[in-house]
């Protein structure tokens, strides 16, 4: 026993030591984490959990959903432990932990917070469950280390335990077939964008989840996010106990539950959706609606997903859009379209990942760049590495060719966006590649 | 000059509807009036009405249920086959015309098997045909695929670590060509699209650049290349 306890203290004490050091040369976060699980690779269970363990994961909106549900917790006067580094690996978890923890493995907090990443979950919550688990929507999003949906659909599945309650997206008919002791589901009613027909590139749910026979939507909402029955096994989009029931993305409000205005910082039906799923989490866990509404409205999110730039006297918004995820850059094209003036689009490709590498573009196909065929769009510009894949995919998005600058040399493309951009400049580029704009740019 | 996307909704993974749209256009190019149709499972079909056949990467499951529908046709698939008409199949669309996939019986038509696990096999390759070249791609998989070097179509020139495959990958067998590299492979290397355009096309062939595709090549050969010092 006493071996045991000295066992855990060591690893907290490792672990909080190497953060504190790697904070201050500026290291990465999963490093402290990997110690202390060589040290005891049950760490984690041997923690004392607060009551709400909070874990969010899915393709899309992970980051954001955390950030919006901690100001709303913290906006309730609770405690909450997060992991604001956005090491969401079993490492990174573990030194967000055991970083938080007290020598005697207790978490004083109301709350632990996570986003998890969808590979990983299953691994990290072997050794404690979380209490309520929202997950997102499952999209093709770095495929080339995820393989597709269906395959992570299987990882999530290992990750659910019976007794966690699932806080879950019903439009997505994947993520809507998950199931524990208990599934509270949320969902966006149809709008003035939603259609009969897919208007979207692909849809990853042409045929029925559970049945494999050919699945019948009302209305899509994009891609395969809409309401949808099969005709043949009878799988449907389970009603939403808390939903999104109007929606104006023109004027940036959206209602829920049809009383509870919220006004969005940014205009898209993907920020509306985290915002859902922050109000249906925040209120399982007993927040009044009023305070949950009160936080979010106007939210403008910390993790600099947008930014605003100028070079010269010319004004520009940064939409950092993740590579090999098409629908990040939907949404990103979707922002651009709405704009209500004249507008330059600026796309940068040129590295695909700034965690490893590949030389995989075919993700461009999979990207609604037909959107891009807007009157108020007056001039596109390319540029970086894979400049010429993405002006091969924007040829066959029949834009016309006259509107399109190509520049492949980054700086000569700044410069040009500077005399030659009309209207406001929308900068659509990944997270690997957003420094090599904002560094020749003021900000 | 008709083309079939087979599958369009259930195998098209890695957005590989790139690969009939811009073949269309190509041919279109070289002055010839091109049909694409797209057909799926339960559609009515003959095979022998068209003069290329494509048919993209899927999951595991999407792969067996098209390998449901396509079981069905597999006298119009075989007549199709021995007319010398010109097939693509890539990513996991490759394994339907196998012997088996995991026990079950698939179309035997070529002699591969394949085996699903539970892991994925990924990363970039250089892939070189004597009669195509070099090759770029990426594949994507969780098959272990076993067949003979003498219908191979690829040798690896460059493989990330990532991948299962020895030193080959793909076949061809007749005109059908099959490799589990995936996405619009056609898009990305001029030397096949060329290769599939002048067997479509014949003797009335002539050499048109296509810039961006060019430069799309390059840029992605030479970063393997890179990578591969």
């Amino acid at each position: 026993m006493y071996n045991l306890t000295m066992k855990k203290m060591l690893a907290i004490l490792v672990c909080k030591g190497l953060r504190a050091i790697g904070k201050l040369v500026g290291k990465g976060s999963s490093l402290p984490g990997k110690y202390a699980l060589k040290i005891d690779k049950n760490i984690l269970s041997k923690i004392k959990y607060p009551k709400y363990v909070v874990a969010v994961t899915g393709s899309n909106g992970k980051t954001s959903t955390v950030e919006m549900i901690k100001a709303v917790l913290e906006n309730a006067g609770l405690k909450v432990i997060y992991n604001s580094e956005g090491s969401n690996q079993i490492e990174g978890v573990t030194t967000f932990i055991l970083n938080a923890a007290n020598l005697k493995g207790e978490l004083k907090a109301d709350v632990v917070l996570m986003e998890s990443d969808e590979r990983y979950a299953r691994l990290t919550f072997k050794h404690f469950t979380p209490s309520h688990y929202v997950i997102t929507n499952l999209y093709r999003d770095q495929l080339t280390r995820n393989g597709h949906p269906e395959w992570i659909y299987k990882i999530i599945q290992d990750s659910i335990h019976q007794n966690c309650e699932l806080i879950l997206n019903a439009d997505d008919p994947l993520i809507n077939s998950y199931k524990s002791d208990k599934c509270i589901y949320f969902g966006l009613e149809r709008y003035d964008e939603s259609s009969e027909e897919n208007r979207f590139i692909y849809n990853d749910c042409t045929y029925c989840p559970k049945c494999g026979k050919p699945l019948h939507y009302d209305y899509y909402h994009y891609n395969h996010i809409g309401k949808y029955e099969c005709e043949y096994c009878g799988y449907k989009r389970n009603e939403p106990q808390y939903k999104i029931t109007d929606v104006d993305l023109d004027e940036g409000r959206l209602t829920i539950d049809r009383k509870y205005q919220i006004n969005l910082a940014l205009k898209s039906i993907y920020n509306a959706y985290n915002i859902l799923a922050t109000y249906a989490l925040t209120r399982q866990l007993g927040i009044k609606p009023e305070i949950i509404t009160e936080t979010l409205n106007n939210y403008i999110l910390k993790n600099g997903r947008v930014r605003l730039f100028k070079i010269g006297d010319k004004e520009g918004t940064l939409l950092a859009s993740k590579h090999e995820n098409s629908v990040s850059y939907n949404q990103s094209l979707m922002v651009v379209r709405r704009y209500k003036g004249e507008a330059t689009v600026f796309i940068m490709v040129d590295a695909i990942s700034r965690k490893y590498f590949t030389s995989e573009t075919s993700w461009l196909w999979d990207i609604d760049f037909e959107f891009l065929n807007s009157p108020n769009i007056k001039k596109i510009v390319i540029a970086g590495k894979y400049t010429s894949d993405v002006a091969e995919r924007l040829l066959y998005a029949n834009i016309n060719l006259d509107l399109i600058h190509i520049e492949k040399d980054i700086s000569k493309a700044v410069n040009y966006l500077g005399k030659e951009a009309i209207g406001h400049i929308f900068a659509i580029t990944c997270f690997s590649d957003q420094d090599k704009l904002l560094k020749r740019v003021e900000r | 000059m008709k083309i079939l996307h087979l599958y369009h909704d259930l195998l098209n993974l890695y957005g590989e509807y790139g690969n009939v749209v811009v073949l269309k256009k190509h041919l279109e190019d070289q002055g010839l009036e091109v049909e694409l149709v797209l057909k799926t499972i339960n559609d009515d079909f003959d095979f022998d009405d068209y003069d290329f056949i494509y048919c993209g990467s899927g999951s595991e499951s999407k792969t067996l249920k098209a390998l449901e529908d396509l079981l069905k046709r597999k006298e119009s698939l075989l007549k199709a086959i021995n007319h010398n008409k010109l097939f693509l199949f890539t990513g996991s669309a490759m394994e339907l015309l196998g012997e088996k996939i995991n026990e079950k019986e698939a179309l035997n038509i070529v002699p591969i098997k394949s085996t699903f696990t539970d892991k994925r096999y990924t990363g970039d390759v250089i892939a070189s045909n004597p009669e195509i070249g070099e090759v770029v791609g990426f594949i994507n998989k969780c098959s272990i695929i076993s067949q003979n070097e003498d219908i191979k179509l690829f040798d690896y020139i460059f493989k990330q670590k990532g991948i299962n495959d020895n030193k080959y990958e793909g076949y061809k067998y007749k005109n059908v060509y099959g490799t589990h590299i995936i996405g619009p492979i056609l898009v990305k290397n001029p030397n096949f699209m060329g290769l599939i355009v002048k067997q479509l096309v014949g003797d009335k062939y002539q050499e048109i650049k296509y810039s961006f595709e060019e430069d799309s090549y390059k840029v992605t050969l030479n970063a393997l290349k890179e990578r591969n010092k």
